[in-house]
């Protein structure tokens, strides 16, 4: 029996190899007998310990007289209750002929399939990302990634068969899982396809999230199970939290921007499987869904329905996987390149902006559009901050763009054209570009939208926190520029203060004078001054911002020039000492 | 670029921040050609090893192999099949068998069955692993791991090997096994690339050397070259009575440029300038002097001494 499931597997695995040499080689390091007998074994008794603590809650034989899974209204003359207590009233405890509870077998088996939906969602997301980002780190400070590096498959091969190999047993644990959870949505009344868009959007959610975590295992860390618990923890804290507010927070509240990175949640999708049940929510208790389906996007309300909110998520999914999928080709292929093409940034900034901007429309009074413009700012600097990291060429390269930049062969000859689109040149100017690209999309809004007092003050709030955006990024270039061998964390450290320090100083000051808001013009979201904002002071603000933003590009300038010219008189130098030594 | 060079480099650079590893070197190696690298530590021969096998970027320069030109912002999948590359630290898959490790890499090479199958066999066989093939690589010996690499280089039949110091850290037994391995892969007409501070392996192995200094590439010449400018000829010549006699009569000869006594012995050593017919004819002649020969060989500098006489203070 063993040998026959041995040969099995090795013909799966041989059969997956052809397909895929990367996926060949991790299930060969993985997916051996022992450890496929382990997991089953764990996800068989996993699944029969939570029947069991389902079958345990059922009230079948119990004198309980209500009950979450009892169906029925208590006879009028019952025990004095009192009518208007709701629970009684839809979870009295009814007994058949045989002196049985008539169950609400529905919603037992909706409560199954919602638990095994949530565990599944977190352990496949957090055990996922923590298995990639530690292989691929090991990898990295093994050196045999660079051997892949350098054979003939390209990157896509040798990512798919990561994402499809390494967590290959949380797979197979999540196989084992499927025929217990596809029961339940059915018996649970769920319509096969809206079960089987879910597990469209948890391929995707993985899909995205895995990427993710390939990604950041391509950054050369030294501290690699720092590294991967920090982020895997990072990733369960958000899941949590996200899990928290759709399960038991999500009825009504307000809409905004912020409710774009909870679209990143594949639970949110379980909200249209619960009302496809059409169990009341006074009887489900959870993923009431509320704020979720009156989410509107550009005023449309896209939220409502099953198959579009799907199909937006999926698209939400799809976009920014893109988006990663980009860097790690470029950065398996080039480790020392910086993230993303000026060109790839500029087309993932105007994504960023269409969809975000289509979240600020949640209604027709100005009052609620400006504190979405405020939330919007905040997603602005957050992209902000991530294409500044992404788009900064490390020292050597900088040298190396200032010293060969004419022979270099991939570098346009114009400067400007190099500045906008080069692989190797600074990223101040691509930086200019992704903020003019911001503010040409959301301008038309700030004129169409009823923003009515609060319209000259969105518009000049935007404009400042962009040009304060683009003062942080040259900083950013030119701390890395120093010599100092710890540069990286140093300018991501100067970075961090230049951006809370201040917010720090107005919260205290401004909590004490809330008259003086255009102290908001110093930090990274002045659009929160208000009103106040708009007049001499944003306008002296932004003269301020622009003259050292001049300044430090030209000391920039003055920088790259001297490391250039300063290459003929090394080269002289090392031909003297190499003179010398002969 | 001509056709007939597997390498060809114009101006190659790479500059780590002041450093510059690699300075403006114009390398050609010639299809077939087994080229050896040599140079102190810290000269360069690791990066410039590095830059032809793409694990490296070039500052500036380009790189031709066979002809094509390596395309920086390009992946170059075409051009990684050609070359076979084992770098000085070799890192393996431990946890694997002998057999799905190369297993792995024949796939990444889009080697498919049954020649993958035959493949993996042929090189078990070549770099006698034959009888480890299933064992997990981790129990394997330091010179196993090293034959492994080597089988994992050439699993795709690459037509160029850049192989990066391959015997360092090897007893001489192992060192013995690898120099066969290699030149079983020269009579198979692959073009070899080897970096070695061990120069009398590359002595025996190579047919063209490339001396490095301070990124530089200071001397490049098949060894035959090097040899009849840099090298020069010795013959011993052992005497029955004083030595003295046979220096008075060798002086009378015009290929005789030095002779001196070797110490606490009846032999004389003589720096010669003519070829071997001409040490042919000065044997007879000192036979016909009626001198009374006991010995009489001739020999050349070795590598290493003509490295040195380079004013290179160490080859390593």
């Amino acid at each position: 029996m063993v040998s026959i499931l041995n040969k099995f597997i090795n013909g799966f695995i041989e059969r997956a190899g052809d397909f895929n040499p990367q996926l060949f080689r991790e299930l060969k390091s993985r997916f051996n007998f022992r450890n496929v007998l382990l997991v089953s074994v764990i996800g068989i008794l996993g699944q029969i310990a939570l029947c069991f603590l389902f079958v345990s809650s059922l009230p079948l034989n119990s004198r309980r007289s209500y009950d979450r899974y009892c169906l029925g209204s208590p006879p009028p003359d019952w025990n004095n209750y009192d009518p208007s207590n709701n629970y009684i009233t839809e979870h009295f405890c009814t007994k058949d002929l045989l002196g049985q509870a008539v169950i609400n077998w529905q919603l037992w088996w909706l409560d199954l399939f919602t638990t095994i939906s949530v565990i599944g969602i977190t352990i496949l997301l957090v055990v996922g990302t923590y298995l990639l980002i530690a292989d691929l780190a090991k990898e990295q400070r093994r050196g045999t990634l660079n051997f892949i590096r350098l054979s003939s498959q390209p990157a896509k091969t040798i990512f798919l068969g990561k994402l499809l190999g390494v967590p290959a047993l949380l797979y197979w644990l999540t196989f084992l899982t499927i025929p217990l959870h596809f029961i339940a949505g059915i018996l649970a009344n769920i319509p096969i396809f809206l079960i089987l868009a879910f597990y469209g959007v948890l391929i995707a959610s993985c899909t995205f999230f895995f990427h993710l975590a390939l990604l950041i295992g391509l950054t050369n860390s030294k501290s690699v199970s720092f590294h991967s618990f920090a982020v895997s923890g990072g990733l369960l804290f958000y899941l949590m939290i996200m899990m928290g507010m759709t399960l038991w927070g999500d009825r009504g509240g307000s809409h905004s921007p912020l409710n774009w990175a909870g679209l990143f949640y594949p639970g949110k999708a379980l909200v249209y499987l619960v009302q496809s049940t059409f169990l009341p929510f006074k009887t489900v208790t959870y993923l009431g869904g509320t704020n979720l389906t009156q989410l509107l996007w550009y005023g449309q309300p896209i939220f409502n329905y099953a198959w579009s909110a799907i199909a937006f998520m999926l698209i939400n999914y799809g976009i920014w996987t893109y988006g990663i999928t980009q860097a790690i080709n470029r950065r398996f292929r080039r480790p020392h390149s910086v993230w993303l093409s000026k060109k790839q940034s500029y087309g993932l900034t105007l994504s960023f902006i269409v969809i975000t901007l289509g979240f600020v429309p949640q209604s027709t009074s100005s009052t609620p559009l400006y504190y979405n413009f405020v939330i919007l700012q905040f997603l602005i600097f957050a992209c902000f901050m991530v294409l500044t990291g992404a788009l900064s060429p490390q020292r050597q390269t900088l040298q190396d763009w200032a010293r060969h930049r004419h022979q270099l062969s991939q570098s346009p000859r114009s400067l400007i054209k190099d500045l906008i689109w080069g692989e190797q040149s600074p990223s101040s100017v691509a930086i200019a570009v992704n903020g003019g690209i911001v503010f040409l999309y959301t301008l038309p809004a700030t004129l169409i939208f009823p923003l009515e007092n609060y319209r000259l003050a969105v518009m000049m709030g935007l404009l400042l926190g962009l040009s304060i955006n683009l003062f942080y990024a040259l900083i950013f270039q030119r701390l890395l520029l120093l010599k100092t061998s710890n540069r990286l964390i140093g300018a991501v450290s100067v970075l961090a203060m230049l951006t809370i320090f201040p917010l720090i100083v107005v919260v205290i000051v401004g909590a004490r004078f809330s008259s003086i808001s255009s102290i908001w013009f110093l930090t990274f979201m002045p659009i929160v001054g208000g009103q106040l904002i708009f007049g001499i002071g944003s306008v002296i603000a932004l003269l301020g911002q622009w003259t050292l933003i001049v300044l430090i590009s030209g000391e920039m300038t003055q920088k790259l020039k001297s490391i250039s010219s300063s290459e003929s008189k090394q080269l002289t130098e090392n031909s003297a000492q190499f003179s010398l030594s002969k | 670029m001509g056709d007939t060079n597997a390498i060809a480099t114009e101006g190659l650079t790479k500059q780590f921040e002041r450093h510059i590893a690699v300075k403006n070197i114009d390398l050609e190696v010639a299809e077939g050609e087994v080229y050896g690298l040599i140079g102190p530590n810290g000269a360069g021969k690791t990066t410039l090893i590095r830059l032809l096998a793409m694990a490296e970027e070039a500052t500036v320069g380009e790189i031709y192999l066979y002809g094509d030109r390596i395309i920086k912002e390009d992946s170059n999948l075409r051009l990684k099949q050609y070359i076979g590359y084992l770098p000085d630290d070799f890192p393996l898959y431990e946890e694997l068998t002998v057999w799905d490790y190369l297993d792995y890499f024949a796939r990444l090479y889009f080697l498919q069955t049954p020649h993958r199958r035959r493949r993996l066999e042929e090189v078990l066989e070549l770099v006698q692993l034959t009888s480890k093939r299933h064992s997990i690589i981790t129990t394997l010996s330091r010179g196993m791991k090293q034959r492994l690499s080597l089988a994992r280089t050439i699993i795709h039949e690459p037509i160029l090997l850049l192989l990066d110091e391959p015997v360092s850290g090897l007893d001489p037994i192992a060192r013995m096994q690898f120099r066969e391995i290699i030149k079983v892969l020269q009579s198979a007409g692959m073009t070899i690339l080897i970096s070695s501070h061990v120069l009398s392996d590359l002595a025996e192995l190579c047919t063209s050397i490339g001396i490095m200094e301070l990124g530089s590439l200071v001397e490049s010449a098949s060894l035959k070259t090097l040899y009849e400018r840099l090298s020069h000829q010795q013959i011993h010549i052992g005497i029955l009575n004083n030595p003295q006699v046979l220096i008075q009569e060798l002086k009378q000869y015009s290929w005789v440029e030095n002779c001196e006594i070797i110490p606490d012995s009846q032999r004389v050593k003589v720096d010669f300038t003519g070829n071997l017919e001409d040490s042919a004819n000065l044997l007879r002649s000192l036979i016909l002097a009626g001198l009374p020969i006991t010995e009489f060989h001739t020999s050349q500098e070795d590598l290493e001494t003509i490295f040195l006489k380079l004013g290179h203070q160490q080859a390593s």
